[in-house]
């Protein structure tokens, strides 16, 4: 069969949330046995690495905890929970002062010593603390760095297949793991299993995120049971490049040229937000500037290969040079000069705000699982501020790091079902022994292309209903997959899984969205433009029923801020 | 510059090694045709073969804008971070290569245990001065002898590229490489860290900096535009003048009034 591990805390991922989450339960309790796992690298995989703008965080006499959670929670069209929107700005001060002071990270300073906090779009105060344009870098970096000392096992290019459950599934008991190197399966045992895989819009053709990622813990969690929230919540972010043909298409030009003054114009020359947001311009939240510059291309304004322009000459070469470096690199890459010329620019899909239904402490409506980071959903609502992701990701992986070094003490391990384990493998193998007809880096591409028309920007209730089928036909080619070569790192197999994982959270993300008949944040209905706080202003849950999902709505807690 | 075939699609021939160690005695190539866009990357090459000729092609990467370190590769003889650099740069025909000085997983993928056990020996890790307040920002004026002293390089992205290029490694594997001493050079001159002298003493042994030669090679090939040899002998000279800071109590970062917000 299969090496069997035995640990006390399973962490599956390894960015912001899932480092935090070990280095936090590692110091609550250096007794617990942690076991982390990657499906890329320690320190090398997941969107945290990529983060680049920065980290929101009150640090300043003139800004408050509450003008941020109130940029939060307006942010987020009223859709956060807003017990766990105060957690996070109200946690975020100790993290980013722990990122400096215990885990070593070295936050950009000001002329006069202080740290810098640079402006970012969609908020009241400039208070996005950052390392030059390329944040995530020194954060991962630092984060492994302590791992190591700390001396928690981790177990890269391991990518979690399925939760076990008990037998009457509410407790979850462990995981099955796919050794992606070696092919080989491994079961771990485990008291908690915390889920920080980071889900990722990597459904959609055009994408931001770390392309490892498959919302496979969404998956996972979904399978299992776990009730999930907002699942119709995509970010788009504005500004993703446009170079057709390779993969840096849809990758980012971050949120600090809109926050220092960058300017958008369509394909004739007009600075077109005048007509979406005439006060806040360019500064506007991502939701709004992402359809504005959607429609313009979508009618016929944009440039040649269906882009917009940014625009950031105005602020002085030099000045572009020095602060947006890796931005500059970036574009020189693919020829054009960012700090000298328009560059083309379209929407991509950024981030989850949906995802599992947390509590503060990370717990999950099953036993045994924890979530936290992007996997998580409820603390960003409809629509996610620049700057909030990486906060997030490290104050929950804190909290459920701390919280679960407690809870594990003294639980008993539980016994994983022999059938439970053996299902999850023979699934997982059977991908590899398909011999179909099906190329499954095109059906993935076609997943794409069917998400972007379907379930992108700009919704309606009829293409939403087209895309629930297209997907049913999607899984069928799924099913008729050709994969060749044999178990040991073989990506085509790996694609087949993620794939699978894919088309789940696709379906799930569809379904929710043509429930939800009205616009608010990141979702927009055409055939319903006007946000309904009076009948909509709730959370629509999804959860497995049977083979297919429940969905159901609860409406919002507004007890900090109301509309 | 590499046969256009029209304006917007480039149709270079691409070689990989093929190799498992579990089951080959030794590497072979294999080479396909691939048509890309003009503004492909090498990265988007290996992608190519593996929608076609090639699906279980293994290779890493992860964030494929320049940020991960991931997907390093050795093109046409030479260190090469396979997202961030164009095929029509390098040329019609590209050789691809796993990193050198690091044992093969499989094809084009290395194992860098040794790399990370390397650095780990460093004392890699941050450690907070006890007389740090944990509740501010230690202030870095720009215009303080503190401030000049950090290792102002660009950010280095740990992908193993100087280690693949340096001669040193290849002769003398117990040498502790480039990036680990670049990444020691960030810390020994961080006012923030207790373990300074320790990490010096550690790192200008005879199997770190004094061995480098200062070839240059990992200058060469950094894809960030790091000189880990300027890092390295700025340890050399540090280490050379510690005993005589030390005798005259230099060696201490100014007072914690510094750390006041
Ligand atoms: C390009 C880009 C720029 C961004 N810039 C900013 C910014 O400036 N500010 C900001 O606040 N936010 C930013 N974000 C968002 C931010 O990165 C995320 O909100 C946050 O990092 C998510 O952290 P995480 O730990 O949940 O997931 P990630 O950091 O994505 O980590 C997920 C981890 O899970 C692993 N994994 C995936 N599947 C499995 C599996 N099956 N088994 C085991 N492991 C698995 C992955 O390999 C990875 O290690 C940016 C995102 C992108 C893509
Ligand atoms: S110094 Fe440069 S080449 Fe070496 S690991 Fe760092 S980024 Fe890569
Ligand atoms: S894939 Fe991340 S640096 Fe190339």
């Amino acid at each position: 069969m299969s090496d069997t591990l035995t640990t006390d805390i399973l962490i599956l991922g390894t960015g912001g949330a899932g480092l935090m989450a070990a280095l936090h339960a590692h110091w609550r309790d250096p007794a617990q046995k942690i076991l982390l796992v990657s499906k890329g690298m320690l320190g090398k995989s997941g969107c945290t690495r990529m983060v680049q703008g920065g980290y929101n965080v009150v640090l300043n006499e003139n800004d408050s905890l509450q003008a941020h959670f109130e940029d939060t929670v307006r942010g987020g069209s009223f859709l956060n929970d807003q017990d766990l929107a105060w957690t996070l700005v109200e946690d975020a001060p100790r993290i980013v002062r722990e990122l400096e002071n215990k885990i070593g990270c070295l936050f950009d300073r000001a002329p006069d010593g202080r740290v810098h906090q640079k402006a970012f779009a969609g908020q009241t105060f400039d208070r996005t603390v950052h390392v030059g344009d390329l944040t995530g870098i020194e954060i991962m970096s630092r984060l492994r760095d302590q791992v190591f000392a700390a001396s928690i096992p981790c177990l890269e290019y391991t990518r979690g297949i399925e939760l076990l459950t008990s037998r009457d599934g509410t407790r979850v008991i462990g995981a099955v793991l796919l050794d992606i190197q070696t092919g080989e399966f491994i079961t771990v045992k485990s008291k908690a299993v915390i889920l920080a895989t980071g889900a990722g819009p990597l459904m959609y053709q055009r994408s931001a995120c770390a392309q490892e990622k498959a919302s496979d813990g969404v998956a996972m969690a979904f399978r299992a049971g776990a009730h999930l929230m907002d699942m119709e919540m995509v970010q788009f972010h504005p500004t993703g490049l446009v170079v057709p043909g390779s993969r840096l298409n849809g990758a980012l030009l971050e949120e600090g040229l809109r926050g220092a003054g960058a300017h958008l114009f369509n394909g004739k020359g007009e600075r077109y937000m005048t007509r979406y947001d005439p006060d806040k311009m360019e500064r506007s939240t991502r939701d709004r500037v992402s359809r504005a510059g959607y429609l313009e291309i979508l009618s016929g304004r944009g440039t040649e290969n269906e882009a917009v322009l940014i625009d950031v000459t105005h602020l002085g070469a030099e000045f572009v040079e020095r602060n947006f470096t890796g931005m500059r690199d970036r574009c020189l890459r693919i020829g054009s000069d960012l700090a000298r010329e328009r560059v083309e620019v379209a929407p991509t899909a950024h981030f989850n705000m949906g995802g599992i239904r947390i509590n503060r402490d990370g717990f999950t409506n099953l036993e045994g699982l924890f979530a936290a980071g992007e996997d998580a959903s409820g603390v960003h609502g409809a629509n996610r501020l620049g700057g909030n992701g990486v906060a997030e990701s490290t104050v929950y992986g804190a909290r459920v790091g701390e919280c679960v070094a407690g809870w594990v003490r003294d639980r008993p391990h539980d016994e994983p079902a022999t059938d439970q384990v053996l299902a999850a493998q023979s699934a997982a193998d059977r991908l590899l022994a398909r011999r179909g007809e099906e190329n499954p880096f095109i059906v993935r591409d076609d997943l794409g292309k069917t998400m972007w028309r379907k379930v992108g920007i700009v919704r309606d209730g009829p293409k939403l209903a087209e895309a629930v089928s297209d997907l049913r036909i999607l899984r069928d080619r799924a099913e008729r997959l050709g994969i060749s070569g044999g178990r040991r790192f073989n990506l085509s197999w790996q694609q087949a899984l993620d794939l699978a994982n894919l088309l789940t959270a696709a379906d799930l993300i569809a379904r929710s969205a043509l429930t939800r008949e009205d616009s608010r944040g990141a979702h927009f209905r055409s055939d319903f433009e006007q946000t309904d706080n009076a009948k909509w202003l709730c959370n629509i849950y999804v959860a497995r029923d049977g083979d297919g999902p429940k969905h159901w709505t609860i409406p919002v807690k507004l007890d900090k801020l109301r509309p | 510059m590499a046969v256009l075939i029209s304006e917007r699609v480039l149709k270079p021939t691409v070689s990989v090694q093929r190799f498992d160690p579990q089951t080959d005695t030794k590497p072979r190539f294999e080479s396909h045709a691939v048509e890309v866009a003009e503004r492909a990357s090498i990265l988007d090459a290996l992608f190519a073969l593996q929608r076609g000729p090639i699906p279980d092609l293994a290779f890493r990467f992860s964030c494929r804008v320049g940020m991960c370190g991931s997907c390093a590769m050795v093109v046409n003889g030479r260190e090469q971070l396979t997202c961030s650099t164009l095929v029509k740069s390098i040329g019609p025909t590209l050789k691809i290569e796993p990193l050198r000085n690091l044992p093969v997983v499989r094809d084009l993928a290395v194992d860098l245990a040794p790399f990370f056990a390397a650095y780990q020996k460093t004392l890699p890790h941050f450690t907070p001065r006890a007389d740090l307040d944990p509740k501010e920002f230690y202030r870095l004026p720009h215009d303080r002898p503190e401030w000049k002293a950090l290792n102002h390089q660009p950010q280095c992205i740990d992908c193993a590229a100087c280690y693949s290029g340096c001669t040193l490694v290849t002769l003398r594997p117990r040498y502790t490489g480039p990036m680990a001493l670049h990444r020691a050079l960030s810390l020994i001159v961080d006012p923030r860290d207790s373990r300074r002298e320790e990490r010096l003493q550690l790192v200008s042994q005879e199997d770190g900096a004094l061995r480098c030669h200062t070839l240059g090679n990992c200058h060469d090939v950094c894809p960030r535009g790091i000189s880990p040899t300027q890092s390295i002998e700025r340890i050399k000279r540090m280490a050379i003048l510690a005993p005589f800071r030390r005798w005259f109590g230099r060696s201490r970062p100014s007072k914690p009034a510094a750390n006041a917000a």
